[in-house]
């Protein structure tokens, strides 16, 4: 069954999320300043995406993510500004080291449950924002690393035009979505899903709770660590409060949950609808006494959770058969409770396996 | 050694603010299972209470404070009955129940920095009362308004103490904390109770503000920087244990004086997080604390 | 499972269908199907030309965000009523703000971007320079020219070329203020033998007071390494305990003016008295003086722009500008009016309002008369680097509730006093 799923299958929300978000500029975003609305929600989603593997599959609904979008972004600007690295491959550096910090937080993420994991990654968050401020000889302090300016430069990722680094964004979308997909429908997401219902069945049942969770911390990480290097190619310089600190530790759980932990689609859609909204009030209200746009935003998170605490993906498929067909995603394939003779299942064909 | 004294009276002045705050949040926390990421928020409200209060009647308004703690438990009750209390009911499972409470307490938290900074812009403020100044007793220096402010913070623990530990309410609250679905067997209404600790703990907050108006400078985001302290203190203390918090928030008063005063100024916090991802791991019941409640 | 089953062509044909829709779609026009970058260059000006204000209104800079807000407000009035742009047949000026809240660089850039789409030719802000980092950013990529209130020596190490800073480096405010302290004592008999530096452990502040303390020390001056703190304390015990023991005569302290206020008081609660001179932008705000209440009485402090300085046109202004706002001028109000000025200079002498013509009339520029030049050092011209050589800044003292500039001399309008 879920080892059978063709791969097309499994590249459909991928395609779809390419094939609208290029789409866009051609028809929806009329205005440059939108554009960059759109880029920084594409960022932000890129970055939910890598949330969403170990916050909405594996239940560990941390705060801190934050930290490995920084490591990303620093290490990227690190590897430009000292030794001229292009941040093709420092993003991928940064994602490796962020993977290795993941790894180290397997630890606390099997001894912590909940609301505990949560506050644990709170303060890590705050540990790492501080450190960077600290040693600024290393990482600029509060003033940041800013990458030397180039225009048109597509190897050193500074593109001609925002739009087309938009274009570029899209594919880095795409890649991430594919990635929660894959990561879904394998076992490594059955397993993902056991261990968050309930550890200790999961266990029972055979399931390597720590390889699971370590393995999911890792991608996790990866990849919200490339959104970081995006989010310092867009802005051209990083500080410690968009790369560590605990605000940019709470969007990116944000976008996930209020989009639909745990499904494939959330994080872009939560994406979508939150930092444009954010966004787009803050410019609104900018002449207006200051404060308006604050709390707009949080009324509109606090109503989208209240009426339906799993997100708008879940709201969306509760809407009814007709709108489930348009989105090609629904909770009960792709983050709903797992079923235990399907782990029974998976584990048995893993331990057969030579 | 005066530096030393110095560092242990501050540190107890300052962590005495510090333990009400966490007992306040400790309250919640223990029996309602909310991560109250507006705690410190409500804290600012308190501040700006204390500060229009003040501002109108002079040094009088002080004796308001009280009143202002118990308006901003009742808000704290709103809060609680029209936002988080559906999760509470709705929920399959704990995480169900948490994760939304998590986003909605983050979100009112912005709700309330915005509508604060809306009504006061973002100008510090600050209030001048009859508890300026310091006494200087044998060469250690006591701020009059930190020292008084101790006092009630200590009067105030001391208060819900006793309620936690001594009357029918209490055995109550800990009978839900122990075991939620037993003590509603035994005739114990959860919802109100819930309802009433929330309040209970949102009123320590807009009491420690009304205390911290007097001697600090306040803005719309003043109140934030408490809230990853109070986390900190409450898991150091035992999640649920208001007298751990209390205590544990003495001894993060003192540390945080001592690194800073020691060390290196900036690193005082840094201290104090790594020293709580070290409990957190190693003890998850909190220094003081004796169940296992993870 | 049964989600599973469901045939996969069908899935496939919806999709290609949604797909072939949106592309579809595109026959109504976008930004992609716009012919070239988005054009903010245009021949004629017309009545009106607009200079963007990307600055923090909203968050903790709120106020300095405002207050630039309200100097450029005032330097446009003054222009457009003295006739406009006489080159460009007296068109007016307009001050568009733009809300680039006070720490999130992503919605600094989208408010910048949205400026200059919207016609902004130039822009003055926007004060933080961390801000500023990422508004100078989208401007250089814009190739729209930027006046900054901001200090910090990163911002114009980076050599963007549509950057110009009217106001000092902060490595060069450090060296001068430890002279012009020295020596504003030393003409009313005083001096330092042990001198204290406390900061936030930000980069313009720990430049400057480390700076600050090396000229001290280089002076004869007994310094000890300075101490810094993460800002947003919530309490001082520990900062005024590391001061007390270094019992200094003078105490160098920078922050925000809600952890300077802190400060302050709690060194004069412990009886504390030593002269202070502070750092940034907090302590020559209005607001730094009610809350501090009497407490700011005799502090000194380093400042880019003072509303008593004897430059042109200055002493109208501020008191327009006191009578408007019930409050005097503060600095990043006044550097913000300078701005207006320099751009409009720019605009009369290159007779145009495209941003490449202004950009090269900045670089060209050599004012030295009226409020373009009304900076301290009286020129303001610019290198390379977008900084302003002939920069000073000055350092002021509180009396009587309002900083006066008591140095240099030749700019001084109260004589420093010392208890």
């Amino acid at each position: 069954m879920n080892r059978l799923v063709p791969p097309l299958k499994v590249a459909l929300p991928a395609i779809g999320v390419l094939v609208a978000a290029l789409s866009l500029p051609y028809w929806l975003i009329q205005q440059e300043y939108i554009l960059t609305v759109a880029i920084i929600a594409i960022i932000w989603a890129i970055a939910g995406q890598g949330w969403n593997v170990i916050g909405g599959y594996g239940g560990l609904l941390s705060f801190g993510h934050s930290v490995f979008f920084g490591i990303g972004a620093y290490t990227t600007a690190m590897l430009t500004i000292f030794w001229g690295i292009t941040p093709w491959i420092g993003m991928f550096v940064g994602a490796a080291l962020a993977a290795l910090l993941g790894a180290v937080l397997t630890f606390p993420a099997l001894r912590l449950k909940g609301v505990y994991f949560t506050l644990a990654s709170f303060v890590l968050s705050l540990l790492f924002a501080d450190l960077a401020t600290h040693f600024r000889e290393f990482t600029g302090g509060d003033q940041g690393l800013s990458l030397p300016f180039t225009r048109d430069n597509p190897v050193m990722f500074q593109f001609g035009s925002k739009l087309e680094l938009y274009f570029v964004l899209c594919f880095f979308l795409a890649g991430a979505t594919l990635i929660v997909a894959i990561v879904a429908k394998s076992k490594l997401g059955l397993f993902l899903r056991a261990s968050r219902d309930d550890a200790d069945a999961a266990r029972a049942a055979g399931v390597n709770v720590t390889r699971t969770r370590l393995t999911g911390l890792m991608i996790s990480a990866a990849v919200t660590s490339i959104a970081g290097s995006l989010m310092l190619e867009y802005l051209r310089y990083i500080d410690p409060l968009t790369g560590l600190g605990a605000n940019t530790g709470f969007i990116i759980a944000l976008v996930a949950l209020v989009g639909g932990r745990g499904t494939v689609l959330g994080p872009v859609i939560g994406a979508a609808v939150i930092i444009p909204t954010q966004q787009i009030l803050s410019s609104t209200f900018a002449s207006g006494p200051s404060g308006l746009a604050g709390m707009a935003y949080a009324l509109i998170v606090i109503v989208i959770m209240l009426v339906n605490s799993r997100g708008i993906v879940a709201l969306l498929s509760r809407l009814g058969r007709a709108v489930r067909r348009l989105l090609p995603i629904s909770r009960a394939r792709t983050g709903g409770p797992s079923d235990p003779d399907e782990i029974r299942d998976a584990v048995e064909t893993e331990r057969s396996r030579p | 050694m005066e530096t030393l004294i110095q560092v242990l009276v501050s540190g107890v002045l300052v962590g005495g603010l510090y333990g009400i705050i966490s007992s306040g949040l400790s309250l919640s926390f223990g029996i309602s299972k909310i991560a109250n990421f507006a705690h410190a928020d409500f804290l600012t409200i308190g501040m700006y209470a204390t500060i229009v209060t003040v501002g109108a009647l002079g040094s009088v308004g002080l004796l308001l404070i009280p009143v202002i703690a118990l308006g901003v438990g009742l808000l704290g009750v709103l809060v609680y009955v029209l936002l988080l209390r559906r999760s509470h009911v709705t929920a399959t499972n704990e995480d169900d129940a948490h994760l939304p409470q998590i986003v909605i307490t983050a979100a009112i938290g912005i709700l309330i920095q915005s509508a604060l900074l809306s009504l006061f812009s973002s100008q510090d403020r600050s209030i001048s009362t009859v508890l300026d100044g310091s006494w200087l007793v044998g060469g250690i220096s006591v701020s009059r308004a930190q020292a008084v402010a101790f006092v009630i913070a200590l009067v105030a623990f001391i208060v819900i103490d006793v309620a936690v530990n001594r009357t029918e309410f209490g055995r109550g609250l800990r009978a839900i904390v122990d075991d939620g679905e037993a003590a509603a067997a035994v005739g114990v209404n959860r919802g109100r109770m819930l309802s009433i600790s929330m309040g209970i703990g949102i009123a320590l907050a807009g009491l420690a503000g009304g205390l911290l108006a007097t001697y600090q400078t306040v803005n719309p985001s003043s109140g934030f920087g408490y809230l990853a302290i109070a986390f900190v203190i409450i898991v150091l203390g035992g999640l649920g244990s208001i007298r751990g918090a209390f205590l544990a928030g003495v001894l993060v008063g003192v540390v945080q004086q001592a690194t800073g005063t020691y060390i290196a100024l900036d690193m005082q916090n840094v201290a104090i997080w790594v020293v709580f991802l070290v409990v957190l791991l190693l003890r998850p019941n909190g220094l003081f604390g004796k169940r296992v409640v993870l | 499972m049964s989600m599973l089953s469901r045939s996969r062509l069908t899935r496939a044909a919806l999709f290609a269908t949604v797909a072939g829709a949106t592309v579809s779609l595109a026959a109504c026009g976008g930004l992609a199907t716009q012919p070239g970058p988005v054009a903010t260059l245009t021949e004629e000006c017309g009545a009106t030309i607009t200079i963007g204000a990307p600055l923090p209104l909203s968050g903790p800079f709120t106020d300095f965000g405002t207050n630039s807000l309200q100097g450029m407000q005032l330097a446009a009035e003054e222009i457009n009523a003295a006739g406009g742009i006489a080159s460009l047949g007296g068109a007016k000026l307009s001050i568009v703000p733009g809300d680039t809240s006070s720490a999130d660089p992503a919605q600094a850039s989208t408010a910048t971007t949205k400026l200059i789409e919207d016609g902004a030719v130039a822009l003055v802000g926007a004060w933080s320079s961390a801000v500023t980092n990422s508004v100078s950013t989208v401007s250089e990529e814009a190739r729209v020219p930027i006046l900054t209130q901001s200090w910090a020596d990163t911002l114009s190490a980076r050599g963007y070329e549509y950057y110009f800073q009217p106001p000092p480096k902060s490595s060069e405010i450090g060296g001068a203020a430890t002279d012009y302290m020295t020596n504003a004592a030393k003409s009313v008999g005083v001096s330092f033998n042990t001198v204290a530096g406390v900061g936030p452990n930000d980069v313009a502040n720990t430049q400057q007071i480390t700076t600050a303390l090396d000229a001290f020390a280089a002076g004869g001056a007994t310094t000890a390494e300075p101490t810094f703190y993460a800002p947003g304390i919530t309490d001082a015990s520990p900062i005024v305990n590391r001061l007390a023991d270094q019992k200094a005569d003078l105490i160098l302290l920078s922050g925000s003016p809600a952890d300077a206020s802190l400060i302050v008081k709690a060194l004069r609660a412990r009886g504390i008295n030593t002269p202070i001179m502070g750092f940034g932008g907090a302590f020559v705000v209005p607001s730094f003086a009610d809350v501090m209440g009497d407490g700011v009485e005799g502090l000194f402090a380093v400042s880019a722009w003072n509303w008593d300085l004897p430059l042109d046109g200055v002493e109208a202004s501020a008191k327009t500008y006191e009578t408007e706002h019930g409050e005097f001028m503060p600095m990043e109000a006044g550097e913000s009016w300078v701005d207006v000025y320099l751009l409009a200079q720019a605009m009369e002498d290159s007779a145009s309002c495209a941003p490449a013509d202004i950009t090269s009339a900045l670089r060209d520029i050599d004012a030295t008369k009226g409020p373009a030049a009304a900076m301290p050092g009286g020129t303001v011209k610019f290198d390379a680097d977008g900084t302003n050589p002939s920069a000073i800044p000055v350092l002021i003292q509180w009396q009587d509730g309002t900083p006066r500039t008591v140095w240099p001399k030749e700019y001084q309008s109260a004589k420093p006093v010392f208890k």
